[in-house]
């Protein structure tokens, strides 16, 4: 093998990273060649001045910066824990509630039937359709109606909505037939 | 992930006790943890950092706030040394990227400029080391973490494979360019001074 490859073997041979084989051809390899030899020598050597950088000492306040540093950032273990049970509490109060709301709803439905819309021959009191018995979540579109009792004319509906834009206006006659819309 | 081979880090395993109270919330026990694992960790990050001090701290200190908040998961009897080691490169490799601060070889070689110096001029012991620290910083990042576990901190080539999550025979490729490319910075460096 030439000396390209054996360098290689070379460069593993410091650190006992080779096997039987390989260390065996480099040593055959090495009784011939002053290159290579030159080249474990350097390599031993590199091997040593490595491993010496492990007994670099550095300032104990360096170490000292490090841990203050990191046990400043590490948060307090029993306030940790207050704040978990007090998170675990609120949570199982808001769950609480939501049970309770849920079954609440399903326990007492509301029975509103809307009152029939009876308009008849004057005089006859408005009637105001049942507003107030909307549930509360539901969006309000009609907000008065107002009704024509004269007898000349005919009875007039018209209901105004959210939107100033939009009015919806019914004429019923005498007979509550429907005139235009 | 935790099961690293005991048998050469015997030395390094952090005691059960110490491990059990920090686990409870003992700082005092989580300070002594860092004091047992701070130099290993301080120096295979100060020279996989290229020696940047402040760097090197700030990598320790992400490495043993990672270590707390990983303590829940730590069993007794596990390698806490090499755990640590992980996280330590990895923590630096991150670094090193976000920063672009890699100079490959090649180029560093570039700076050095060819001499005709006599190459018997004694190269001491100091400039020795100089060159052996700067080579070693102008290293890829991955040669440069394989030389630091292997050479200087002495890890056996199986471990450091698993520190690095790769396999023993991409570190010893790894080792055998990384001394190359050492050798040759240090010859020029020789024949330069």
């Amino acid at each position: 093998m030439n000396c390209d490859f054996m360098e290689r073997w070379a460069a593993l041979a410091a650190s006992d990273d080779l096997g039987e084989h390989e260390r065996a051809e480099l040593a055959a390899h090495l009784d011939q060649c002053e290159k290579c030899r030159t080249a474990v020598v350097d390599f031993s050597r590199m091997e040593a001045d490595l491993a010496s950088l492990k007994n670099d000492v550095l300032d104990p306040d360096v170490y000292a910066a490090i841990r203050q540093g990191v046990l400043d950032r590490i948060p307090n273990q029993r306030n940790w824990h207050v704040a978990a049970a007090l998170a675990l509490a609120a949570a199982l109060i808001l769950v609480t509630l939501a049970i309770w709301s849920e079954h609440r709803s399903q326990v007492a439905p509301l029975p509103i039937q809307p009152p029939p819309l009876q308009v008849s021959a004057p005089p006859v009191p408005a009637i105001v359709p049942a507003v107030e018995h909307r549930a509360k979540s539901a969006p309000r579109r009609h907000r008065r109606v107002d009704i024509n009792p004269s007898p000349e004319y005919p009875l007039v509906v018209k209901m105004l909505t959210d939107d100033p834009n939009v009015v919806i206006i019914w004429l019923v006659d005498r007979d509550e037939k429907e005139i235009a819309r | 992930m935790w099961e690293l081979a005991l048998t050469t880090m015997s030395d390094k395993v952090a005691p059960d006790d110490l491990i059990s109270k920090a686990q409870a919330g003992d700082k005092s026990a989580f300070d002594q943890l860092i004091r047992l694992h701070e130099r290993r960790v301080l120096a295979t990050a100060l020279r996989l950092l290229n020696g940047n001090l402040a760097d090197a701290q700030d990598a320790a200190q992400t490495v043993f706030l990672r270590l707390h908040k990983h303590l829940p998961g730590v069993r007794s009897g596990e390698n806490l040394a090499g755990w640590l080691y992980r996280v330590t490169v990895n923590v630096c490799l991150d670094e090193l990227k976000r920063k672009s601060s890699l100079v490959p070889l090649d180029d560093e070689e570039k700076t050095i400029a060819a001499s005709d110096a006599d190459p018997e001029t004694r190269f001491s012991d100091v400039e020795r080391r100089a060159a052996l620290l700067e080579g070693l910083n102008s290293l890829p990042a991955k040669e440069r973490a394989a030389v630091v576990l292997r050479d200087i901190e002495g890890i056996d080539t199986e471990e450091v494979a698993r520190i690095l999550g790769s396999s023993p025979a991409t570190v010893r490729s790894q080792l055998c360019a990384a001394r190359s490319k050492l050798r040759v910075f240090i010859s020029r460096m020789r024949r330069r001074s």
